[in-house]
Formats: C-alpha cells, structure tokens, sequence
C-alpha cells in the first residue's frame, strides 16, 4: 500500500471524458477499433495515478488492447475502468486480467444495445420526424435535428461516463471486503473469452474460396469442404497463430507485417478471400 | 466553384473526422444535414435540404456496426446534393449517383482502416518508453492525416468535374491490390484479439474461447446474447470452481 492515497480530481475524470467524445475512433483501424483511443482516455488518469517509468508504461499497455463498443452508451465502461485503475493504484488487488475481463465483457452487449438505441430508434425516428418537417420546406426540420442529436450525445455518455465510475467504486469496495475480486475476475474473464470468441469471428473475416474442378466435380475449398468442418477455421488458426507468436514474445510489429503479406499476397492471387459486410 | 469545391470537400472530410466531438457520425455525416449544410454553400440550401432528406431515406435504417457499413452515406450525402444542385438534377436522379458513389466511399473507408492498422504499433512503442504523450499523439493524428486525401480530393473532384473523375480514379488501381488490401483488413483483428487473449487467455479458460467461436460459427454472432449466455454460464463456472485454486499463473 503506498503510504499516501491517490485520488482522482473531478477534472482528471472529465478531462478523461472529453478525450474520449473527441477521439473514440481517431485512429479507427482493423487491428484495434477503438484500442488506440481507450489508452488515449486513460492518460489523464494514468498521469494522475502512477509515478514510475514502469507502472506508466504497464497502465498504456493493458489498456492498448482490441476494444470496440458503441461509443456513448459504452462510456460505461470507460468509468468502471477508471475506478479500477484509481483503486489498483492505491494498493488493491486488481489483475491485468481483471481489468481487460471486465471490459471486454461488458463490450459486447453495451455495443448491442447502445447500437440498438441509439443508430436503431433514437436517429431513424428524429430522422423521420425532423425530415418530414423539410418536406414542407421548412429549416426548422434540420435545425432541430442537429440540437436534439447533439443534446442526446453529450448528455448521455456524460451521464454513462460518471454513472460507471461511480458503480465501480462502489462495487469494488463490497467485491474488496468481501473477498470475491478474484471470483469476480475468473467470471469476467469467462464471459470476456466467450465475447473475444464471437468478435473474433465477428472480425477476422478471412475465407479461403479456392475452386478444384475435376471433371463435372468442383468443389470450393471455403464453403464445401472447411466451413462443414468448423465454420470460421481460418479466423480460427490465424488467432490461434498470432497468440502463439505473442507468447513466444515476436513483436506485434513483426506479426502484422508478416499478416498484411499474406493477405495481401493471398488476396491477390485469389487463395484467400475476406473483407465484405459481415 | 474552387472555393466552394474546397468548401464541400472540408465539410466532407470534418463530418467523417473526429473534430465534431463525438456528433460527425450521428448528426453531421447524415445526408439530410450534410445535403443542408451542402446547399448553403452553394446558395440553394432549400434545394439541398429536399435532395439531403430524399437520400437520407434510403438510409433510414442504415446500422453501421464494428466499422463496416454498407454504404459511405456522409460521402453520398455531400455527392449526391452537389451535383444535384450543380446538375440541376432532381432529388431522384441525384439518388441515382449517390447510391453508388455510397459503395465507393465505403470501399475507401475499408481501405483506411486497413492502412491505419499500420499505427497501433507505434503507440505500442511509446507506451513501451511510458510516454504517455506519445501515445495520446499516435490515436489522435495520424488517421486524421491520412483521411484528408481520401475525403477531400474525392470530393473535389467530383465537385469540378463530376462522377466519372472518381470512378476513372479507382480505375488506375488493378482489381488484385484492392482484393489483397481487403483481405489483409480482414485478417488484421486477429493481432488485436491475439493481444486480448494474452491478458485473460488463461488455459483453463481457454475452452470458453472456443466457446464463443462455436456459437458464433454455427448459430449466432449476437454478441447481445454471447454476453448473457456468458454470464450464466460464469455463475455456473464459479459455483463449482473453489476460489484457491483459481489463482493461476497466465
């Protein structure tokens, strides 16, 4: 326990918060989503918290990892982490693996259902109400999207925001002196790896959709012969492949080299297939 | 016109980017406001509301999850009211190169995310040295820089000299670079994945990763349901699990 409390000021958490309106998906990109910008939201913290080199360079990292969730209702999350974070710098007993469990667990069904509110009602029917207002050629329809759109933006993932970061702590301070954080950890790690299986399928949609014609008989190697074996093999081996190489410590920097080739080499000559709406 | 073309381009590129704290996808990318804000550039914004709203349509229930999307509407939206206005097209015939200048815009979206899965690894760098400045710069520019072509120099040329400029430009690049870039995006995730593995990839909780890819292989990707389904089978787990033997090296 180090010998003086760390504590976050109210402005470390809402600067936290303005980072992530402004840059949740800034850096955008197939291999992380939103990965980049969680570790962005946290610097504010992170600066705040931990003073070595190493505890620093830790923090950025676990929280450098595959994230994705719809932005506004999943700020959620993004406070439950600051108050894990707040509380493992003050000596609590908080894994690595419990903070990035607890994440990628509650990723998955904040996505689904702040994508269902938010782009599967809230916008299709003030699109509707506000252009029917345009129809009749009126500015008001416009106008009053806007202000209505932004107003519901802000004001909910600010409220996500504050609302998880005060759930967490409370939270933790039961799970602490009750002794069930790692009980807490093993289960967010099973309902995370579960989620991580979906979203690698999800994801990682690579298809190998070679033909063997011989005689009348052609068969597609993709849909005829792997996925009645397994369905999603492919994104299945090359995870699979990538963990290993992490494990056996290749740089990330390496593996994704050696993964744009081989896409790129592959889909070029047609041996492997991906991309598309999944 | 080049003002304006300058205009409609930077508008187009600041809907898609990340400046508009957090409203660029919800409020500004939306045909109906961008086909508004369109028109006011080019002095007829009751003619680009109409044209906007009438795109906008098309796309009522146009979800974008997880980065992909079947249509590019901000890029349609700001398009399709241009040369709505430019043309002296109706809201109709306009639809008619929006919808397909959509699938165009899309297709340059995929390719950014592919070539931004370039960056994390510089992040990864400085998070290394505990820079945390550095890593807040690495999330913040580069995909901005990157996004300024592929948004602005689309959308002026199409402003000057119509349509059929963008398509003999995607033309130039052979089929198989554009399969090879697309498939290379589609296998980048597993590095984030595999990342993700590394923290919670416990081996004797491995098999609930192989879990999760069964039910998305053979019944569902609904991650909705993984997640609940998750957590029962979690209570589940807990209850017959003893807690002293769960603390486990990775």
């Amino acid at each position: 326990m180090s010998a003086k409390k760390k504590t976050l000021e109210r402005s470390d958490l809402i600067k936290s918060w303005v980072i992530w309106e402004l840059f949740s998906h800034a850096l955008y990109n197939w291999q992380r989503l939103q990965g980049t910008a969680f570790a962005h939201m946290m610097v504010p913290i992170i600066e705040r918290l931990y003073d070595t080199k190493e505890e620093i360079s830790a923090a950025l990292k676990r929280h450098l990892v595959f994230f994705n969730t719809q932005p506004t209702f999943g700020a959620i999350i993004h406070g439950i982490a600051v108050a894990l974070e707040e509380e493992r710098a003050n000596g609590a007993d908080i894994s690595d693996e419990a903070i990035n469990g607890l994440k990628t667990a509650l990723m998955g069904p904040l996505a689904g259902l702040g994508d269902t509110l938010q782009q599967g009602l809230v916008v299709p029917i003030m699109l509707s109400l506000c252009i029917g207002i345009a129809m009749e050629g009126n500015f008001l329809g416009p106008v009053m999207y806007i202000i209505l759109l932004c107003a519901f933006e802000w004001v909910v993932s600010y409220l996500a925001f504050f609302s998880g970061y005060r759930w967490g702590k409370d939270a933790i301070d039961r799970l602490l002196s009750g002794g069930l954080m790692q009980t807490v950890t093993t289960a967010a790690s099973v309902v995370g790896l579960i989620v991580a299986g979906v979203m690698m399928v999800r994801f990682v949609n690579v298809r190998v959709p070679v033909t063997i014609t011989t005689g009348d008989l052609s068969i597609n190697v993709g849909t005829d012969i792997l996925d009645r074996i397994l369905p999603g093999l492919p994104a299945l081996v090359t995870t699979l492949l990538v963990w290993r190489a992490l494990q056996r410590k290749v740089s990330a920097n390496k593996i994704v080299l050696v993964i744009f080739v081989v896409g790129f080499v592959g889909g070029w000559l047609g041996i492997l297939g991906g991309g598309g709406w999944r | 016109m080049v003002f304006q073309a300058i205009l409609i381009s930077l508008y187009g590129y600041l809907a898609s980017s990340t400046w508009m704290f957090a409203t660029g996808f919800m409020v500004w990318n939306r045909p109906f406001i961008a086909g508004t804000i369109v028109g006011l550039i080019l002095g007829d914004p009751m003619k680009g509301m109409l044209v906007g709203a009438t795109i906008n349509l098309v796309y009522l229930g146009w979800i974008s999850a997880g980065g992909s999307a079947p249509a590019d509407i901000g890029f349609a939206g700001v398009i399709g009211t241009t040369v709505a206005i430019t043309g002296n097209l109706t809201a109709e015939e306009a639809l008619a190169v929006a919808v397909p200048v959509g699938l165009l815009g899309a297709y340059l979206g995929t390719l950014v995310m592919t070539l931004c899965s370039v960056f994390p690894q510089w992040a990864d760098r400085y998070a290394e040295e505990g820079n945390t400045k550095g890593v807040a710069l690495v999330n913040m520019l580069p995909r901005q820089i990157l996004l300024l072509p592929f948004r602005i120099i689309p959308i002026f040329l199409v402003v000057m000299y119509g349509g059929d400029a963008v398509s003999g430009l995607l033309s130039v690049l052979p089929q198989g670079a554009i399969n090879g870039l697309n498939v290379a995006g589609a296998m980048l995730p597993a590095v984030g994945v595999g990342m993700l593995l590394m923290y919670m990839g416990r081996k004797k909780l491995m098999p609930f990763f192989f879990m999760g890819y069964l039910l998305a292989g053979y019944a569902t990707k609904n991650l909705m349901l993984a997640a609940t389904l998750g957590t029962v089978i979690a209570l589940i787990y807990i209850q017959f699990v003893p807690s002293e033997m769960e603390a486990e090296e990775l």
